[in-house]
């Protein structure tokens, strides 16, 4: 059905930033467009962006897409629209809410560690996201992903082993967060792309996430990038002034190539 | 699409192996060497050289065994797999032989060259890129992951590798070690591990050999083999098929 939609829409795609038009060409024939919607986790205003093909006619296969621990910034947002220039509509949500976007690192921390110190308000206010997603008319409801960056990774594998009504989680450096013990299975595909010498993940860390899937007897697929560091799919991953932070067209073509192909198997039976 | 058999020899051995390239191209392109299973040199390994030959590589299934030498037997297959590995220079020697034939057809572009191994095969061209021969890329599937041999310091072509979780044959400390030995040679590599995957999920016919860990998987040998292509155009084409 995607493969249609992208072979007979016409029109040009509309790109949000100069510097996803300089890195990665949205295929011809999307017409992306873009809105904001607000939505509410009790008293916190959260603002997330939903992006779709404006060209194509139907229900298609929604997918959440959960930033890094900077907050909704372009980067997300240029990941959504990539999503829905494939035929999805995608939904980039706000974990934060009321405007949180940093570039710097302490801050960065302290509000992830908001979230992530409580997972029940951690995978709330993810699973908020997904009902806006959810809710939208030409989203087709029983098919659902959630794709995640760094903290956004993470937050994608709590969904998966929380019970998320998704059909696959992608995590893109994430910490890798071992499914608990109580977990006793996993039903979304789990699709994991990992950098090599990302110093933020010990490899133990990685052997007991792989491990946790396995007990749970997950579906999944996990691929090391030698050389790889941490967020290498953000092209301003350098700006950020941290050692361990660095971008790799490599790792961040191949990765996002091998999740459309994923995406293709799940969501059309391919 | 044309296939074509060519003979040839490593020593006192009678070799055969299968040419493929799509005959309706012309000008020089990759040339992709491909190194069966253990059982020797059979559809499996003709198959897929005819699927690289669909995506534009002229590709050329080796013979490691001698002309005509493919079984079904495990205990024949080992036997004739201990033969040429128990020497590693041999070995290479072989698989050296094979790219030869690759290297001398008019429409190979000798300077862009891969080796892709399935089993046995994987490690085979995991020796050749520890022994320095000259590729650009090497695929190991479902490979037994060689560690690089004693004074092997450093490797060039980009390195490949898709593993099942479930593999009998290869124990995790192998996995770890074979991963650290690349980092030691500071190689470019990927490798990517499909869960619930036993050996030989590439293979269709894995399941008819009646051996417990060999299991085709389709959705490991989809997505490796999808996952193959992508890094041969951007390598070989310099372009992400995305």
């Amino acid at each position: 059905m995607l493969g249609t939609i992208r072979r007979t829409a016409t029109l040009l795609a509309v790109l949000a930033t100069p510097l996803a038009l300089a890195l990665s060409p949205l295929p011809a024939g999307a017409e992306v467009k873009t809105k904001t919607i607000e939505y509410k986790d009790g008293d916190t205003v959260l603002t997330g962006l939903l992006a779709w093909d404006d060209a194509a006619g139907g229900q298609r296969p929604g997918v959440l897409v959960v930033h890094e621990w900077w907050g909704l910034n372009d980067y997300a947002k240029s990941r959504a629209e990539k999503l829905a220039a494939e035929g999805y509509v995608a939904f980039a949500l706000d974990m934060y809410g009321d405007g949180k976007v940093t570039d710097h690192p302490e801050e960065a921390g302290t509000w992830m560690s908001e979230i992530t110190g409580n997972i029940e308000t951690w995978t709330r206010r993810a699973q908020l996201g997904l009902d806006v997603l959810k809710a939208q008319n030409q989203v087709e409801a029983d098919s659902l992903a959630a794709i995640g960056y760094c903290f956004g990774g993470a937050t994608v594998m709590q969904m998966a082993y929380t019970g998320a009504d998704v059909k696959a989680v992608a995590s893109f450096h994430g910490s890798l967060p071992p499914a608990p013990e109580s977990v006793s299975s996993i039903e979304p595909r789990v699709f994991v792309a990992h950098g090599r010498d990302d110093a933020f993940i010990p490899k133990e860390r990685v052997l007991a996430f792989q491990d946790g899937l396995d007990r749970a007897k997950a579906t999944w697929d996990m691929t090391i990038y030698s050389g790889t560091r941490h967020a290498f799919t953000n092209p301003d991953a350098g700006v950020y002034g941290m050692e361990n932070l660095q971008y790799n067209e490599r790792a961040d073509k191949e990765s996002w190539a091998a999740m459309l192909l994923m995406f293709e198997e799940v969501f059309e039976g391919k | 699409m044309k296939t074509q058999a060519i003979r040839y020899t490593d020593g006192a051995t009678a070799l055969a192996g299968v040419l493929a390239c799509d005959a309706a191209a012309s000008g020089r392109r990759p040339g992709v060497l491909v190194v069966h299973e253990w059982w020797g040199l059979g559809d499996h390994a003709r198959r897929r050289a005819e699927m690289l030959a669909a995506e534009g590589y002229v590709a050329f299934a080796a013979d490691m065994y001698g002309e005509g030498k493919v079984t079904d037997d495990p205990q024949v297959a080992s036997d004739w797999r201990d033969e040429v590995i128990a020497d590693t220079g041999r070995w290479v020697r072989r698989a050296g032989r094979g790219l030869e034939v690759l290297k001398a057809q008019e429409s190979v572009d000798s300077e862009r060259l891969a080796a892709i191994g399935f089993c046995f095969g994987g490690a085979t061209v995991m020796q050749m890129a520890y022994a320095g021969v000259d590729l650009k890329s090497v695929a190991s599937f479902h490979g037994s992951l060689p560690l690089p041999p004693e004074g092997v310091a450093a490797i060039t072509p980009r390195v490949f590798a898709a593993h099942g979780r479930d593999d009998a044959f290869i124990p995790q400390e192998r996995v770890l070690a074979f991963q650290e030995g690349l980092d030691h040679l500071g190689a470019e590599w990927q490798m990517t591990t499909y869960s619930g995957t036993q050996h030989s999920f590439t293979n269709p016919d894995a399941d008819r050999y009646g051996m417990e860990n060999l299991r085709y998987s389709p959705r490991a040998d989809r997505d490796s083999w999808a996952a193959m292509l992508r890094m041969f155009d951007a390598l070989f084409k310099g372009k992400y098929r995305i």
